[in-house]
């Protein structure tokens, strides 16, 4: 299958978003989706980007499939650029049951530090994090 | 920049702070997490990466009145680092990636000010959430966390954390 992977543009915004929703529903956590494309269009294609971005895009003949190395292509792209900014390391989450993901990325050569040493994710949000805020010291 | 005792006062105190995080703070926190082997940033690469024009990181310092410095003469006893994510389910984010407090000015409410501080920074630059790892077997840190009111996105959701580094990056960068 003939692809192309690119950056984002401004204009990608609106079929990232759709994808974030696709990925939400197949993480079963569809509801925990809060911003639309006006939020990454704001907050990656500003003076100072808050994140990049890099699309997979197929020419107008082709449906979607699996399979076609699409995947592999846009997390090795994003190592590349790792690699030339001296970046050491690469790192993501992914859900345990999430079996297809997980193999994928092992096959990769990631290691999961959950499993070998241990390390849990930890979050703080909603009325937690304001609670956490309000109890800074003052400037 | 506002630097706090440990004994809840706090002292004003202007100026820069440029290359006020010491290799040897972080060094002391792998050493905790028995990690000491896998430090391999020197000194140069954090004023590089955390004072040019667009930082790789954050930090903030606790710092003791002279009257409390350590017998070895340390008066900056805490830090923490942190960096600006994103999530594209909510947006801005932080990822907390260390808090360290020295073994004689822990239970004084200094780890939770610095995190506190990053939490208020997160708020004000319209961040959603405060992210960070923790290690299973590391319960006085995993009890303080929990106390704090966050969640454990491992144990409930069950995130698993992943890394590719080495052989296994520059091979993957080469596909």
């Amino acid at each position: 299958m003939n692809f192309k992977i690119r950056r984002a543009a401004k204009e990608d915004c609106k079929d990232i978003s759709r994808m974030i929703m696709d990925l939400a529903i197949y993480e079963k956590m569809p509801d925990q989706v809060k911003i639309s494309h006006e939020e990454l269009e704001r907050d990656g294609f500003c003076q100072n980007p808050l994140f990049e971005c890099l699309v997979a895009e197929v020419p107008e003949e082709h449906k979607s499939n699996e399979g076609n190395g699409i995947g592999t292509a846009l997390l090795s792209k994003v190592a590349e650029i790792g690699k030339k900014k001296q970046c050491v390391r690469l790192q993501l989450s992914v859900l345990n049951w999430n079996t297809p993901s997980r193999d994928f990325y092992a096959a990769k050569g990631a290691q999961d530090l959950t499993v070998t040493e241990g390390w849990h994710a930890i979050r703080f949000d909603g009325q937690n994090l304001d609670n956490l805020a309000n109890e800074a010291p003052k400037d | 920049m506002t630097f706090l005792d440990p004994w809840g006062q706090e002292s004003q105190k202007q100026g820069s702070w440029r290359g006020t995080i010491h290799v040897h703070s972080l060094k002391e926190l792998a050493e905790y997490e028995n990690l000491a082997e896998h430090v391999k940033v020197t000194q140069k690469d954090l004023e590089q990466d955390g004072f040019s024009k667009n930082p790789f990181f954050h930090g903030i310092i606790a710092e003791v009145p002279e009257q409390h410095r350590t017998k070895e003469g340390h008066r900056k006893v805490g830090y923490t680092l942190y960096f600006y994510s994103y999530s594209s389910f909510v947006g801005r984010a932080i990822y907390m990636e260390d808090l360290y407090v020295m073994p004689e000015f822990r239970g004084k409410g200094v780890g939770k000010a610095l995190m506190s501080k990053v939490a208020q920074l997160a708020l004000a630059a319209g961040c959603h959430q405060l992210n960070f790892t923790i290690l299973d077997w590391n319960k006085p840190s995993m009890d303080f966390y929990l106390g704090q009111g966050c969640f454990d996105a491992t144990a409930t959701i069950g995130y698993h954390c992943m890394r590719c580094e080495g052989e296994a990056l520059k091979q993957l960068a080469q596909l």
